[in-house]
C-alpha cells in the first residue's frame, strides 16, 4: 500500500466529514488568524510610526520655553548651536501661539482650542516637515499672508474641506491645504496640560510672520528644534543642552526634551506597545479556545475511525500503518486551515489597519507581510490538531482488536468521574433527562467543549469590558470635573495677567455669564521617593464648587498644601499629611526659571486623571505670580448654551482657547470609539467561533447518535422533540460554558486593568465596570451559537434513512 | 376485525443498476393476539414488510391500514402519532439509549406513548422480564439477552397493541433466544398483536402464523404444521 492509496483513504474521509473537516479548519483559521492579523497591525503601526518619521525629518530634540516667554530668535538658535557644538546637524527656530480658533463647516460652527505653529518659509520646514494631504503646500510667496495649512486630524475629524478660511483669535486665515507633520501624530497629550483631542485641538502650520502677527511679536521665538548628527546618545544629548542653556539663556524656563520621551511621542508607541500586548493576550485566548475545540473535535473524528482501527488491527496492519490514514486525515485538515488562516489573518491586517488609518492618519505608511508572525501563527495552528490527532491514534492503537471492534456506546470504559456522574438521579421525565445524561457520560468531551466555549468568550467579555470600564472611568472624571455646578467653560488667557486685567474683567462682566473666577493653570512635576510625574496644577479657590470638585470643597482646605489625585498618590507612594516635591515655574524678573517647593498632600481627589492636581490661588507666591492668572472659570447663565458662551468668551482679545470642562471626557470618549471599532471584528471572530464549536460538536454528536435517534423515530417521537434535545444539549454546554467564561472574561479583565492599562495610559486610573448590555451581548452571542448550530442538523436528521440506520449491526 | 391489513402492496427502490422490486403485490390481513413469523432468506423483503408495517417506510403501491389507521398516504405527524401509540419495535441490534439505564429506557418508552404511570409501568414491566435485579444498569453492562429483553421490555411499557419484533434471536445464543421468544408469545397470550420477522425457520414452530417470502412475494400463508410450546424449539 503506497502512499497513493493512504491519499485516496483520506480524501475519501475528508469528502465524507466535509462539513467537520471544514468547520475544524475554520476554527483552526480563525485562530492562527486572529493572532497573526492583530499583530501584524500594531507591527505595521510601529514601522510606519518610524518611517514617517524619517521621512519627514522628525526633530531629536525639542527646545520649549515655558508659556509666554519668548526670545530673540538668532539668540536662541546661536545659544543652541554652541550648546550642541559637535553632534547638531541641524537647527530650526518656531514660534507656537496659542489661540482660540473657530472653523465652520456650512451653518455648523466648531470652536477649538488652536496652535499655531509658525515657521520660516524662506529656509524651512527643514525639520518636522509636513506631509501635504489635500490642497497646496505653503510656498515661499505666502510668507506675508494670512494662509496656512490645517492639520489633517482636526479637518478629518469635523469633515472639513481641503481649504477654507478658519478663524484664529481675531483674524481670518485662509487654510490651502491639509498637512499631516511627525510632530503632531498623536494629539492627545497629557502631561502637564489638559488633554485635547482630535475635535478639540486645531493645529495650524504657518509662515513665521502670521504667528508673529498673532502673538504681537517680531523677531521672538518660542521653541527650537533640533536634529543631531547619527550615532548621538539623544538623551545624554538633551542634559548637556539643558545645562548649557541654563547658562547660556539665564531666566528663561525651559525644557529639553528628546523627542521619545515627548508625551505625544511616548503616547504613540507606547498606545500601539499596550495595544499589541492586549490583542496578543485576546489571540492567544481565542487561539487556546480554538485549540480546546480543534482537539476535542479532531479526537472525536479519530474515535468514529477507531472500529475501523480494530479492523486494521485485526487484519494484522502494524499500528504505525493504521496511524497513517488518521494521521493524515488531521494534516489535511490542519494544512486547510493554516492556509485559511493565513488567507483571514491577513484579511483582519487590512481591515483593522483600514479602521486605524481612517482615525489615526500618518503621512507614510508601511505594510509589508510579516513573514515571522504568520509563520509563529501557522506554527501554532499546525501543532494544536495534528496533537489533537496523535493523542487519540495513539490511545486507539493501543487497546485490543476487541476493544477497538466495539462501538463507543458498548465500551465499558469510563474513568471514576464517569462512572459517578453515571450514578446521579436526575429529576424530570427522560426526554428531559436526556440532554443532561448525554452530557454526563462523557464528561472529558463535555469538558473539553465548555472549555473551548469558555476561553473563545472570555475576550469578547474582556474587550467589552474593557470599553465599558474605560467608558465608565470617563464619565466618573467628568461628573468629578464638571462638578454639581454642571459643565462650565474653561478659558485660558494669552500670557500671564493680573486678576484686575481687563480680559478677567471682560469675561466677568459678560452678560452671558453667572459667575466667573480666574485661576492659574500651570504644569509642573510632582517628585517623591524617586519617582516623578507630570501635572497639570489647577490654583483655584479651594472653596468653591466652580473651581474645585464638590469632594474638595466639602473639606474646607486652607491654603498651603496640595490636593493630587488618588492614582498620583498610589503612584507616588504618598498620602494626605505627607509631604512631597512640586517643580513648578518660578517667576524671576521677566522669566522663569524651575524651583523645587516641597509641600503637603492636604487632600486626595477621587478624579481618574492622575495629572489633575489642585492648589488654592492664594498660593500664587511660590510662583512668584501674586495677582497673576493665566485662566478663567466661567459658569453660563442658566438661559445661555454653552456654544453660545464659548463663542462670545473666544471672541474677546487676550483669549488664547476657550474650551468647556467636558471637552476632556469627549475627547477620551473620541478616542474610544476607534477602539470599539476595533472590538467589533472580535465579536464577529467571536461569534463565528462559538457557533462553528457548537455546530461541530452538535454535528459529530448527531453522527454518534444516529442510531439512537433512529430509534427515537421508530418509537414515534417527532422531529421536532428530536432536535429539541440537541439543541438543549447544546444550550447546557453552552450555558456551563459561557457562564465560565464570563467569570475568565472578568479576571481577564481585572489582570487588563492591573497590568496593560496602567502601561498604555499611565495618566488615567481605570474603574472595572462591566454593562449589564456587555453581560448580555456575550451571553446572547455564546448562546445563540449554541442553540442555532443543531438546528442546521435538521437536514440530516429529516432525510435520514431510519431502516438503514436501526438495521446497522455494530 | 383484523388489526393489520395489508393489499397489493408493492415497494420498489431505484438503483443505480434499475429498480429493485423489494415487496410485490403483497397482501397479508393479521388479527388481534395472534403471533405471526415472517420468513424468508435474505433479500426476500421480509424487512421491508416490517418497515412499512411500522410505518417507517412509505409503500410504491397498495393500501396498508392498522388498527384502523390507513398508513398509505399518512402524513409525516400521522406517521409519528402511529409509531407512538399503535406500534411497538425490538430490534436486532437492540437499539437502547446508552446514556440511559434499564430503567430508564424502558421508561422512555413509557413515556413516549403518553402513559402516565411511566416510572411504575416501566419498573413492572423489567420485573417481568426477569429484569428486576438489574434496572439501574446501563446497556453497555448487560449481556446481549439482556440487552434484547430491555429492549422488548421498552416495547412492552408503551402498552401498544402491535409488537414488531425485528430478528429478535439474531444476536442471541440459543438459551436467551428461547427467553425471548418466551416472552413475545406472552405477549400474543395477552391480547398483543406480535409479527416476528425472522429466517430461523425453527422460531416459525412457535407462531400462530406462517408468512413465507420470497423474491419479494407472499409465497405462503399459513398455520405451522405443527405448533410447539417455546419450551421445545432447538436450533
Amino acid at each position: 500500500m503506497g502512499i497513493r492509496f493512504w491519499l485516496r483513504w483520506s480524501g475519501r474521509d475528508l469528502r465524507k466529514r466535509a462539513a467537520q473537516v471544514v468547520a475544524i479548519a475554520a476554527i483552526i483559521a480563525l485562530g492562527a488568524g486572529i493572532y497573526a492579523g492583530l499583530g501584524t497591525t500594531s507591527e505595521w503601526r510601529l514601522r510606519s510610526l518610524d518611517a514617517s518619521a524619517a521621512r519627514l525629518a522628525a526633530h531629536d530634540l525639542d527646545v520649549a520655553l515655558i508659556s509666554g516667554l519668548t526670545v530673540d530668535r538668532s539668540r536662541a538658535v546661536a545659544a543652541v548651536r554652541a550648546a550642541g557644538r559637535g553632534w547638531i546637524d541641524d537647527v530650526e527656530a518656531r514660534l507656537v501661539v496659542h489661540a482660540p480658533v473657530t472653523a465652520t463647516r456650512g451653518t455648523t460652527i466648531i470652536p477649538a482650542a488652536g496652535e499655531v505653529l509658525g515657521v520660516d518659509l524662506s529656509t524651512g520646514p527643514r525639520i518636522d516637515r509636513w506631509q501635504i494631504t489635500g490642497g497646496r503646500d505653503l510656498a515661499r510667496t505666502d510668507a506675508g499672508a494670512s494662509v496656512a495649512l490645517l492639520d489633517e486630524h482636526f479637518a478629518h475629524q469635523h469633515h472639513l474641506p481641503v481649504s477654507g478660511t478658519i478663524r484664529v483669535g481675531t483674524l481670518d486665515v485662509r487654510y490651502v491645504g491639509l498637512a499631516l507633520s511627525p510632530e503632531y501624530l498623536d494629539l492627545t497629550t497629557t502631561a502637564g496640560e489638559a488633554i485635547q483631542g482630535q475635535a478639540t485641538r486645531a493645529v495650524l502650520f504657518a509662515p513665521l510672520q502670521l504667528a508673529e502677527r498673532l502673538a504681537g511679536t517680531s523677531g521672538q521665538v518660542n521653541d527650537v528644534v533640533v536634529r543631531v548628527t547619527p550615532g548621538t546618545d539623544v538623551e545624554r544629548a538633551a542634559n548637556v543642552m539643558n545645562a548649557a542653556l541654563a547658562r547660556s539663556l539665564p531666566g528663561l524656563a525651559l525644557t529639553v526634551t528628546a523627542r521619545r520621551d515627548e508625551p505625544s511621542v511616548r503616547a504613540l508607541y507606547d498606545e500601539v506597545k499596550s495595544e499589541r500586548h492586549l490583542f496578543d493576550v485576546f489571540a492567544l485566548m481565542i487561539l487556546a479556545g480554538a485549540g480546546f475545540a480543534a482537539f476535542n473535535l479532531t479526537k472525536r473524528v479519530v474515535e468514529a475511525q477507531r472500529r475501523d482501527i480494530g479492523i486494521a488491527m485485526s487484519l494484522g496492519l502494524p499500528a504505525r500503518k493504521i496511524a497513517i490514514r488518521t494521521m493524515l486525515l488531521a494534516s489535511e485538515i490542519t494544512a486547510l486551515g493554516v492556509a485559511l488562516g493565513i488567507l483571514f489573518g491577513w484579511a483582519i491586517a487590512n481591515w483593522v489597519i483600514s479602521v486605524i488609518r481612517d482615525s489615526a492618519p500618518l503621512p507614510v505608511w508601511q505594510t509589508p507581510f510579516q513573514l515571522g508572525l504568520f509563520g509563529r501563527a501557522a506554527l501554532l495552528g499546525l501543532l494544536v490538531p495534528l496533537v489533537a490527532s496523535a493523542f487519540p491514534v495513539w490511545r486507539a492503537v493501543r487497546v485490543s482488536p476487541v476493544d477497538a471492534h466495539l462501538p463507543p456506546h458498548l465500551r465499558s470504559g469510563g474513568n471514576r468521574l464517569t462512572r459517578v456522574l453515571r450514578r446521579l438521579r436526575l429529576p424530570g421525565s427522560v426526554s428531559v433527562q436526556t440532554p443532561v445524561r448525554r452530557i454526563l457520560r462523557a464528561p472529558a468531551r463535555s469538558i473539553l467543549t465548555i472549555l473551548a466555549i469558555a476561553f473563545i468568550m472570555a475576550p469578547l467579555l474582556a474587550a467589552l469590558g474593557a470599553t465599558d470600564s474605560a467608558s465608565a472611568t470617563i464619565s466618573n472624571g467628568e461628573h468629578i470635573l464638571t462638578g454639581p455646578t454642571g459643565d462650565r467653560l474653561l478659558v485660558d488667557l494669552v500670557g500671564y495677567q493680573s486678576t484686575s486685567s481687563s480680559v478677567v474683567r471682560r469675561i466677568e462682566g459678560s452678560p452671558l455669564v453667572q459667575r466667573a473666577e480666574p485661576a492659574l493653570d500651570t504644569g509642573g512635576y510632582l517628585l517623591h521617593g524617586g519617582a516623578s510625574l507630570g501635572v497639570s496644577i489647577s490654583m483655584v479657590d479651594l472653596n468653591s464648587n466652580l473651581g474645585a470638585p464638590a469632594s474638595i470643597v466639602a473639606l474646607h482646605l486652607k491654603p498651603g498644601g496640595i490636593v493630587i489625585s488618588k492614582k498620583a498618590a498610589a503612584d507616588l507612594h504618598t498620602r494626605v499629611g505627607k509631604t512631597l516635591t512640586f517643580r513648578h515655574p518660578l517667576r524671576v524678573g521677566t522669566g522663569f526659571r524651575f524651583v523645587d517647593t516641597t509641600l503637603p498632600v492636604s487632600a486626595v481627589h477621587t478624579s481618574p486623571y492622575r495629572f489633575v492636581a489642585f492648589m488654592d490661588l492664594n498660593d500664587e507666591s511660590i510662583m512668584g505670580l501674586d495677582g497673576i492668572v493665566n485662566a478663567v472659570e466661567v459658569q453660563p447663565k442658566p438661559t445661555v448654551s454653552m456654544q453660545q458662551l464659548q463663542q462670545a468668551v473666544a471672541a474677546m482679545p487676550g483669549v488664547a482657547s476657550a474650551l468647556p470642562a467636558s471637552s476632556l471626557s469627549k475627547t477620551m470618549r473620541d478616542l474610544l470609539s476607534v477602539v470599539g471599532n476595533l472590538f467589533i471584528i472580535l465579536q464577529i471572530v467571536i461569534a463565528s467561533l462559538a457557533f462553528l464549536v457548537a455546530f461541530n460538536a452538535s454535528n459529530i454528536g448527531a453522527e454518534e447518535r444516529a442510531r439512537e435517534h433512529a430509534t427515537m423515530f421508530a418509537f414515534g417521537i417527532p422531529l421536532r422533540q428530536v432536535a429539541l434535545m440537541s439543541v438543549a444539549e447544546s444550550l447546557l454546554l453552552g450555558i456551563v460554558g459561557v457562564g465560565l467564561g464570563l467569570g475568565f472574561g472578568a479576571a481577564l479583565l481585572r489582570w487588563i486593568l492591573d497590568t496593560i492599562f496602567p502601561a498604555a495610559v499611565p495618566d488615567l486610573a481605570v474603574l472595572q465596570a462591566i454593562t449589564p448590555s456587555s453581560y448580555l451581548l456575550t451571553v446572547a452571542i455564546g448562546l445563540s451559537a449554541a442553540a442555532v448550530a443543531p438546528l442546521l442538523n435538521l437536514r440530516r436528521l429529516r432525510a435520514m434513512n431510519i431502516p438503514n440506520t436501526l438495521r446497522y449491526v455494530e | 376485525m383484523a388489526l393489520i391489513n395489508m393489499r397489493d402492496v408493492s415497494k420498489r427502490f431505484e438503483t443505480a443498476a434499475g429498480p429493485v422490486v423489494a415487496l410485490d403485490s403483497a397482501t397479508l390481513s393479521v388479527e388481534q393476539g395472534e403471533l405471526v413469523v415472517v420468513l424468508g432468506p435474505s433479500g426476500s423483503g421480509k424487512t421491508t414488510l416490517l418497515n412499512l408495517i411500522g410505518a417507517l417506510d412509505t409503500p410504491t403501491s397498495g393500501m396498508i391500514e392498522v388498527a384502523g389507521q390507513r398508513l398509505t398516504g399518512a402524513s409525516n405527524a400521522q406517521q409519528f402519532e402511529y409509531r407512538r401509540t399503535t406500534v411497538s419495535f425490538v430490534f436486532q441490534a437492540f437499539n437502547l439509549f446508552p446514556e440511559l439505564t434499564a430503567l430508564e429506557n424502558v421508561r422512555f418508552g413509557a413515556e413516549i406513548a403518553g402513559r402516565h404511570d411511566a416510572a411504575t409501568r416501566a419498573r413492572r414491566v423489567l420485573e417481568d422480564v426477569g429484569l428486576a435485579a438489574r434496572v439501574h444498569h446501563y446497556p453497555h453492562e448487560l449481556s446481549g439477552g439482556e440487552q434484547q429483553r430491555v429492549a422488548i421490555a421498552r416495547a412492552l411499557a408503551t402498552g401498544n397493541p402491535l409488537v414488531l419484533a425485528d430478528e429478535p434471536t439474531g444476536e442471541l445464543d440459543f438459551h436467551t433466544g428461547i427467553q425471548i421468544l418466551t416472552l413475545l408469545r406472552a405477549q400474543a397470550e395477552a391480547g398483543r398483536t406480535v409479527l416476528i420477522v425472522t429466517h430461523n425457520r425453527e422460531i416459525a414452530r412457535v407462531a400462530d402464523r406462517v408468512v413465507e417470502l420470497s423474491g419479494g412475494r407472499i409465497v405462503s400463508d399459513a398455520a405451522p404444521s405443527q405448533r410447539v410450546p417455546v419450551a421445545e424449539l432447538r436450533w
